[in-house]
Protein backbone atom coordinates (compact mmCIF):
# COMPACT_ATOMS: atom_id res chain seq x y z
CA UNK A 1 0.00 0.00 0.00
CA UNK A 2 2.73 2.47 0.65
CA UNK A 3 4.24 1.66 -2.61
CA UNK A 4 1.00 2.12 -4.20
CA UNK A 5 0.99 5.72 -2.08
CA UNK A 6 4.85 6.73 -3.39
CA UNK A 7 3.95 5.50 -6.89
CA UNK A 8 0.85 7.47 -6.72
CA UNK A 9 2.57 10.60 -5.10
CA UNK A 10 4.42 11.49 -8.45
CA UNK A 11 2.49 13.99 -9.13
CA UNK A 12 3.23 16.35 -12.28
CA UNK A 13 1.25 19.16 -12.00
CA UNK A 14 0.10 20.65 -15.57
CA UNK A 15 0.81 24.50 -15.49
CA UNK A 16 -0.50 27.11 -18.40
CA UNK A 17 2.52 26.10 -21.71
CA UNK A 18 2.47 27.26 -25.20
CA UNK A 19 4.28 25.28 -27.72
CA UNK A 20 8.09 26.16 -28.54
CA UNK A 21 9.66 26.44 -31.77
CA UNK A 22 9.93 23.02 -31.59
CA UNK A 23 9.14 21.46 -28.68
CA UNK A 24 5.37 21.01 -28.82
CA UNK A 25 4.42 21.24 -25.20
CA UNK A 26 6.94 23.62 -23.42
CA UNK A 27 8.69 27.44 -25.23
CA UNK A 28 10.81 29.56 -22.95
CA UNK A 29 9.97 31.64 -19.97
CA UNK A 30 7.30 29.36 -19.18
CA UNK A 31 6.91 27.30 -15.66
CA UNK A 32 8.75 24.40 -15.61
CA UNK A 33 6.16 21.48 -14.92
CA UNK A 34 6.56 20.53 -11.07
CA UNK A 35 7.36 16.92 -10.24
CA UNK A 36 7.00 15.37 -6.97
CA UNK A 37 8.36 12.49 -5.57
CA UNK A 38 9.79 11.25 -8.61
CA UNK A 39 12.13 7.67 -7.93
CA UNK A 40 15.32 7.99 -8.71
CA UNK A 41 19.09 6.59 -7.87
CA UNK A 42 21.92 8.65 -6.93
CA UNK A 43 25.42 8.21 -8.21
CA UNK A 44 26.01 6.57 -5.27
CA UNK A 45 23.42 3.69 -5.97
CA UNK A 46 20.77 4.68 -3.29
CA UNK A 47 17.54 4.86 -4.03
CA UNK A 48 16.08 8.25 -3.23
CA UNK A 49 13.07 10.36 -4.53
CA UNK A 50 12.82 14.03 -6.28
CA UNK A 51 10.61 16.77 -5.77
CA UNK A 52 11.41 19.74 -8.05
CA UNK A 53 10.39 21.93 -4.77
CA UNK A 54 12.88 20.33 -2.78
CA UNK A 55 15.72 21.16 -4.56
CA UNK A 56 17.45 24.27 -3.48
CA UNK A 57 20.09 25.14 -6.23
CA UNK A 58 19.53 28.45 -8.05
CA UNK A 59 19.43 26.32 -11.06
CA UNK A 60 17.90 22.71 -11.74
CA UNK A 61 19.34 21.03 -15.58
CA UNK A 62 16.25 18.45 -16.32
CA UNK A 63 18.05 16.39 -18.60
CA UNK A 64 15.80 13.35 -20.37
CA UNK A 65 18.10 10.11 -20.87
CA UNK A 66 17.65 6.62 -21.74
CA UNK A 67 19.72 3.60 -20.95
CA UNK A 68 20.24 2.34 -25.08
CA UNK A 69 20.39 5.38 -26.92
CA UNK A 70 23.49 5.55 -28.73
CA UNK A 71 23.01 9.33 -28.62
CA UNK A 72 22.83 9.08 -24.80
CA UNK A 73 25.99 7.38 -24.76
CA UNK A 74 27.49 9.82 -26.81
CA UNK A 75 27.01 12.66 -25.16
CA UNK A 76 27.31 11.18 -21.54
CA UNK A 77 30.89 12.17 -20.63
CA UNK A 78 30.28 16.02 -21.42
CA UNK A 79 26.60 15.90 -18.71
CA UNK A 80 29.08 14.27 -16.42
CA UNK A 81 31.90 16.91 -17.36
CA UNK A 82 29.05 19.43 -16.70
CA UNK A 83 27.89 18.05 -13.61
CA UNK A 84 31.54 17.94 -12.01
CA UNK A 85 32.20 21.31 -13.16
CA UNK A 86 28.88 23.12 -12.01
CA UNK A 87 27.33 21.19 -9.08
CA UNK A 88 29.43 23.59 -6.70
CA UNK A 89 28.16 26.65 -8.27
CA UNK A 90 24.73 26.14 -7.49
CA UNK A 91 23.43 23.39 -10.81
CA UNK A 92 21.83 20.60 -9.84
CA UNK A 93 21.77 18.11 -12.80
CA UNK A 94 18.88 15.52 -12.37
CA UNK A 95 18.45 12.68 -15.41
CA UNK A 96 15.36 11.25 -15.90
CA UNK A 97 14.85 8.40 -17.79
CA UNK A 98 10.95 8.65 -19.47
CA UNK A 99 10.67 5.57 -21.29
CA UNK A 100 9.14 2.35 -20.55
CA UNK A 101 10.70 -0.11 -22.62
CA UNK A 102 12.77 -3.00 -22.34
CA UNK A 103 16.31 -1.74 -20.49
CA UNK A 104 14.26 1.36 -19.02
CA UNK A 105 12.92 0.63 -16.28
CA UNK A 106 13.90 2.04 -13.03
CA UNK A 107 15.81 -1.34 -12.09
CA UNK A 108 17.55 -1.18 -15.74
CA UNK A 109 18.30 2.63 -14.20
CA UNK A 110 19.61 1.34 -10.54
CA UNK A 111 21.62 -1.64 -12.18
CA UNK A 112 23.47 0.65 -14.42
CA UNK A 113 24.19 2.98 -11.06
CA UNK A 114 25.04 -0.21 -9.22
CA UNK A 115 27.43 -1.17 -11.79
CA UNK A 116 31.30 -0.77 -10.13
CA UNK A 117 32.63 -0.80 -13.71
CA UNK A 118 30.12 1.79 -15.36
CA UNK A 119 31.35 4.85 -12.80
CA UNK A 120 30.35 7.31 -15.42
CA UNK A 121 27.23 8.76 -14.11
CA UNK A 122 27.50 11.29 -11.40
CA UNK A 123 24.45 12.80 -11.23
CA UNK A 124 20.55 11.37 -9.85
CA UNK A 125 19.22 9.30 -12.12
CA UNK A 126 15.48 9.49 -11.68
CA UNK A 127 12.55 7.21 -13.69
CA UNK A 128 9.42 8.94 -14.49
CA UNK A 129 7.34 5.93 -13.48
CA UNK A 130 4.20 7.79 -13.66
CA UNK A 131 2.59 6.99 -16.90
CA UNK A 132 5.53 8.70 -19.06
CA UNK A 133 3.51 12.28 -17.53
CA UNK A 134 6.83 14.15 -16.71
CA UNK A 135 7.86 13.95 -20.19
CA UNK A 136 4.73 14.04 -21.66
CA UNK A 137 4.65 17.71 -19.33
CA UNK A 138 7.92 18.32 -20.45
CA UNK A 139 7.00 17.87 -24.02
CA UNK A 140 10.57 15.72 -24.34
CA UNK A 141 10.24 13.04 -27.63
CA UNK A 142 13.68 12.66 -28.03
CA UNK A 143 16.70 11.55 -25.49
CA UNK A 144 18.83 13.41 -24.93
CA UNK A 145 16.43 16.76 -24.44
CA UNK A 146 17.99 19.33 -22.27
CA UNK A 147 15.40 21.80 -19.83
CA UNK A 148 17.35 24.57 -17.88
CA UNK A 149 15.32 25.75 -15.24
CA UNK A 150 15.86 29.13 -13.61
CA UNK A 151 15.61 30.21 -9.74
CA UNK A 152 12.27 30.59 -10.23
CA UNK A 153 11.70 27.33 -11.85
CA UNK A 154 11.30 28.60 -15.46
CA UNK A 155 12.32 27.33 -18.83
CA UNK A 156 15.44 29.17 -19.38
CA UNK A 157 16.61 26.91 -22.25
CA UNK A 158 15.36 23.73 -23.98
CA UNK A 159 16.86 21.74 -26.77
CA UNK A 160 19.92 19.63 -27.33
CA UNK A 161 23.14 19.60 -25.24
CA UNK A 162 25.08 21.24 -27.90
CA UNK A 163 25.54 21.45 -31.80
CA UNK A 164 26.85 17.77 -32.80
CA UNK A 165 26.02 15.31 -30.13
CA UNK A 166 27.21 12.73 -31.85
CA UNK A 167 31.10 13.87 -32.49
CA UNK A 168 32.37 16.18 -29.78
CA UNK A 169 35.33 16.62 -31.26
CA UNK A 170 33.10 18.57 -34.06
CA UNK A 171 31.04 20.78 -31.40
CA UNK A 172 31.11 24.38 -32.03
CA UNK A 173 28.21 25.54 -30.28
CA UNK A 174 27.58 24.28 -26.67
CA UNK A 175 23.87 25.41 -26.12
CA UNK A 176 23.44 23.79 -22.86
CA UNK A 177 26.54 25.31 -20.74
CA UNK A 178 26.03 28.42 -22.63
CA UNK A 179 22.48 28.83 -21.47
CA UNK A 180 23.70 27.53 -17.83
CA UNK A 181 26.26 30.20 -17.87
CA UNK A 182 23.97 33.00 -18.78
CA UNK A 183 21.62 32.01 -16.05
CA UNK A 184 23.97 31.58 -13.33
CA UNK A 185 25.14 35.24 -14.22
CA UNK A 186 21.30 36.60 -14.33
CA UNK A 187 20.94 36.77 -17.94
CA UNK A 188 18.76 35.03 -20.83
CA UNK A 189 20.53 32.82 -22.73
CA UNK A 190 21.47 34.47 -25.92
CA UNK A 191 19.76 30.95 -27.83
CA UNK A 192 17.00 29.84 -25.81
CA UNK A 193 15.61 26.86 -28.17
CA UNK A 194 17.44 24.37 -30.15
CA UNK A 195 15.90 21.51 -31.96
CA UNK A 196 16.70 18.10 -29.48
CA UNK A 197 17.27 15.54 -31.78
CA UNK A 198 18.38 11.80 -31.04
CA UNK A 199 16.39 8.61 -29.76
CA UNK A 200 12.62 9.13 -29.95
CA UNK A 201 10.39 8.52 -27.18
CA UNK A 202 7.71 6.49 -27.60
CA UNK A 203 4.69 7.21 -25.55
CA UNK A 204 1.69 4.86 -24.67
CA UNK A 205 -1.51 5.67 -26.15
CA UNK B 1 13.69 -34.56 -55.99
CA UNK B 2 15.73 -33.40 -53.24
CA UNK B 3 18.09 -31.82 -55.56
CA UNK B 4 15.46 -29.89 -57.04
CA UNK B 5 14.23 -28.73 -53.71
CA UNK B 6 17.88 -28.01 -52.33
CA UNK B 7 18.37 -25.54 -55.44
CA UNK B 8 15.01 -24.15 -54.61
CA UNK B 9 15.99 -23.31 -50.91
CA UNK B 10 19.53 -22.18 -52.84
CA UNK B 11 17.65 -19.45 -54.82
CA UNK B 12 15.34 -19.22 -52.59
CA UNK B 13 18.26 -17.67 -50.26
CA UNK B 14 19.96 -16.07 -52.46
CA UNK B 15 16.82 -13.57 -52.86
CA UNK B 16 16.31 -13.30 -49.56
CA UNK B 17 20.36 -11.84 -49.03
CA UNK B 18 20.78 -9.74 -52.13
CA UNK B 19 17.12 -8.72 -51.89
CA UNK B 20 16.41 -8.30 -55.77
CA UNK B 21 14.29 -5.87 -57.51
CA UNK B 22 14.23 -5.78 -61.03
CA UNK B 23 17.48 -7.64 -60.87
CA UNK B 24 19.20 -4.70 -58.55
CA UNK B 25 20.30 -5.84 -55.24
CA UNK B 26 19.40 -3.57 -52.22
CA UNK B 27 21.15 -0.92 -52.11
CA UNK B 28 21.54 2.56 -50.04
CA UNK B 29 21.82 5.23 -52.32
CA UNK B 30 23.48 8.17 -51.02
CA UNK B 31 21.20 11.80 -52.33
CA UNK B 32 21.64 15.80 -51.14
CA UNK B 33 18.48 16.86 -49.77
CA UNK B 34 18.20 18.73 -53.29
CA UNK B 35 18.48 15.33 -55.30
CA UNK B 36 16.43 13.71 -52.71
CA UNK B 37 13.43 16.43 -53.50
CA UNK B 38 13.87 15.70 -57.53
CA UNK B 39 13.52 12.50 -57.36
CA UNK B 40 10.50 12.82 -55.27
CA UNK B 41 9.22 14.96 -58.13
CA UNK B 42 9.88 12.38 -61.23
CA UNK B 43 8.79 8.84 -59.15
CA UNK B 44 8.30 5.07 -61.34
CA UNK B 45 5.46 5.38 -63.89
CA UNK B 46 2.39 5.43 -62.42
CA UNK B 47 3.05 6.60 -58.72
CA UNK B 48 -0.55 8.08 -57.64
CA UNK B 49 1.73 8.79 -54.00
CA UNK B 50 5.05 8.19 -52.68
CA UNK B 51 5.40 6.76 -49.13
CA UNK B 52 8.74 7.93 -47.14
CA UNK B 53 10.07 6.95 -44.20
CA UNK B 54 12.62 8.07 -42.57
CA UNK B 55 14.63 5.80 -40.61
CA UNK B 56 18.00 5.29 -38.97
CA UNK B 57 20.05 2.14 -37.86
CA UNK B 58 20.47 3.61 -34.21
CA UNK B 59 16.65 4.06 -34.02
CA UNK B 60 15.07 1.04 -32.37
CA UNK B 61 11.53 1.83 -33.02
CA UNK B 62 12.37 3.01 -36.52
CA UNK B 63 13.75 -0.78 -37.31
CA UNK B 64 10.72 -2.21 -35.17
CA UNK B 65 8.16 -0.58 -37.32
CA UNK B 66 10.31 -1.33 -40.66
CA UNK B 67 8.32 -4.35 -41.78
CA UNK B 68 4.88 -1.95 -41.66
CA UNK B 69 7.05 -0.38 -44.91
CA UNK B 70 7.53 -3.34 -46.49
CA UNK B 71 4.17 -4.62 -46.28
CA UNK B 72 2.79 -1.59 -47.32
CA UNK B 73 4.68 -2.27 -50.52
CA UNK B 74 3.56 -5.63 -51.00
CA UNK B 75 -0.29 -4.47 -50.62
CA UNK B 76 -0.30 -1.26 -51.99
CA UNK B 77 2.59 -1.27 -54.89
CA UNK B 78 0.40 -2.15 -57.69
CA UNK B 79 -1.54 0.24 -56.97
CA UNK B 80 0.73 3.20 -57.34
CA UNK B 81 2.56 3.12 -54.04
CA UNK B 82 5.97 4.14 -54.34
CA UNK B 83 7.99 3.15 -51.37
CA UNK B 84 11.27 5.46 -50.22
CA UNK B 85 13.10 4.69 -46.93
CA UNK B 86 15.26 7.49 -46.31
CA UNK B 87 18.11 6.79 -43.87
CA UNK B 88 19.62 9.49 -41.65
CA UNK B 89 22.60 7.77 -41.06
CA UNK B 90 25.82 9.77 -41.11
CA UNK B 91 26.75 8.61 -44.60
CA UNK B 92 30.37 9.42 -43.41
CA UNK B 93 30.60 6.65 -41.10
CA UNK B 94 31.16 3.32 -43.52
CA UNK B 95 30.18 0.72 -40.51
CA UNK B 96 26.56 2.71 -40.20
CA UNK B 97 26.06 2.23 -43.78
CA UNK B 98 26.90 -1.42 -43.95
CA UNK B 99 24.97 -2.05 -40.85
CA UNK B 100 22.16 0.00 -42.69
CA UNK B 101 22.26 -1.93 -45.75
CA UNK B 102 22.35 -5.52 -43.66
CA UNK B 103 19.11 -4.43 -42.17
CA UNK B 104 18.02 -3.13 -45.53
CA UNK B 105 18.56 -6.65 -47.03
CA UNK B 106 17.16 -8.78 -44.30
CA UNK B 107 13.91 -6.75 -44.36
CA UNK B 108 13.76 -7.05 -48.39
CA UNK B 109 13.33 -3.57 -48.46
CA UNK B 110 12.77 -3.91 -52.33
CA UNK B 111 12.10 -0.43 -53.08
CA UNK B 112 14.31 2.68 -53.29
CA UNK B 113 16.41 3.38 -50.21
CA UNK B 114 18.34 6.75 -49.82
CA UNK B 115 20.78 7.54 -47.62
CA UNK B 116 20.98 11.58 -47.19
CA UNK B 117 24.29 12.84 -48.40
CA UNK B 118 24.20 16.06 -45.91
CA UNK B 119 26.19 17.08 -42.73
CA UNK B 120 24.96 14.91 -39.96
CA UNK B 121 22.05 15.87 -37.92
CA UNK B 122 21.15 18.17 -41.05
CA UNK B 123 18.14 15.89 -42.49
CA UNK B 124 15.90 16.34 -38.76
CA UNK B 125 16.07 20.27 -39.98
CA UNK B 126 15.81 19.24 -43.86
CA UNK B 127 12.54 17.27 -43.02
CA UNK B 128 11.64 19.83 -40.22
CA UNK B 129 11.22 16.85 -37.58
CA UNK B 130 12.68 16.54 -33.74
CA UNK B 131 12.37 12.23 -33.73
CA UNK B 132 12.19 9.37 -36.23
CA UNK B 133 10.83 7.32 -37.18
CA UNK B 134 8.94 9.82 -39.40
CA UNK B 135 6.69 9.24 -42.18
CA UNK B 136 5.70 11.59 -45.04
CA UNK B 137 3.41 11.35 -48.06
CA UNK B 138 4.42 12.99 -51.22
CA UNK B 139 1.99 13.48 -54.18
CA UNK B 140 3.07 12.15 -57.92
CA UNK B 141 4.70 15.93 -58.09
CA UNK B 142 6.68 15.32 -55.16
CA UNK B 143 4.99 18.02 -53.02
CA UNK B 144 4.29 16.83 -49.85
CA UNK B 145 0.49 16.20 -48.63
CA UNK B 146 0.81 14.57 -45.21
CA UNK B 147 3.53 13.91 -42.50
CA UNK B 148 3.13 11.61 -39.15
CA UNK B 149 5.66 12.53 -36.21
CA UNK B 150 6.13 11.50 -32.90
CA UNK B 151 7.12 15.33 -32.46
CA UNK B 152 3.88 15.58 -30.45
CA UNK B 153 4.07 13.62 -27.05
CA UNK B 154 0.11 14.11 -26.85
CA UNK B 155 -0.24 12.92 -31.12
CA UNK B 156 2.39 10.61 -31.77
CA UNK B 157 1.40 8.32 -34.93
CA UNK B 158 1.02 4.95 -35.67
CA UNK B 159 1.77 2.87 -38.62
CA UNK B 160 -1.97 1.92 -38.63
CA UNK B 161 -2.78 5.70 -39.15
CA UNK B 162 -0.09 5.18 -42.00
CA UNK B 163 -2.16 2.62 -44.04
CA UNK B 164 -5.36 4.17 -43.53
CA UNK B 165 -4.44 6.92 -44.89
CA UNK B 166 -2.66 5.65 -47.64
CA UNK B 167 -5.19 2.92 -48.64
CA UNK B 168 -7.81 6.16 -48.47
CA UNK B 169 -5.86 8.61 -50.91
CA UNK B 170 -5.08 5.84 -53.05
CA UNK B 171 -9.18 4.76 -53.17
CA UNK B 172 -9.27 8.59 -54.00
CA UNK B 173 -6.80 8.47 -56.77
CA UNK B 174 -8.69 5.80 -58.74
Amino acid sequence: MRKVLLSMAAVFLAAPAFAGEFNKVLSAGDKAPDFAGLQAVAPNGEQTSLTLSDVKDDVVVVVFLSNLCPVVKAVEDRLNELTAEYKDKGVRVIGVCTNIQKGNTLADVKTRLDDPGDGKINYVYAHDDAGQSMGKAYGAVVTPSCFVLDKDRKIAYLGAVDDNQMKEDKVSKHFLKDAIDAVLAGKTPEVTETRATGCGIPYGK
Amino acid sequence: MTSKTALLTIGLAACLVVGVRGGEPVALKPLTWSEFQKQLASPPAGTKLTVVDAWATTCAPCKENFPHLVEMRRRYGSEGLNVVSLSLDDVEDAKALAAAEKFLREKRAEFANVVLKEEYGAGYDKLDISAIPAVFLFGPDGEEVKRFTMDDPNDQFTYEQVEKEVAARLAAAK
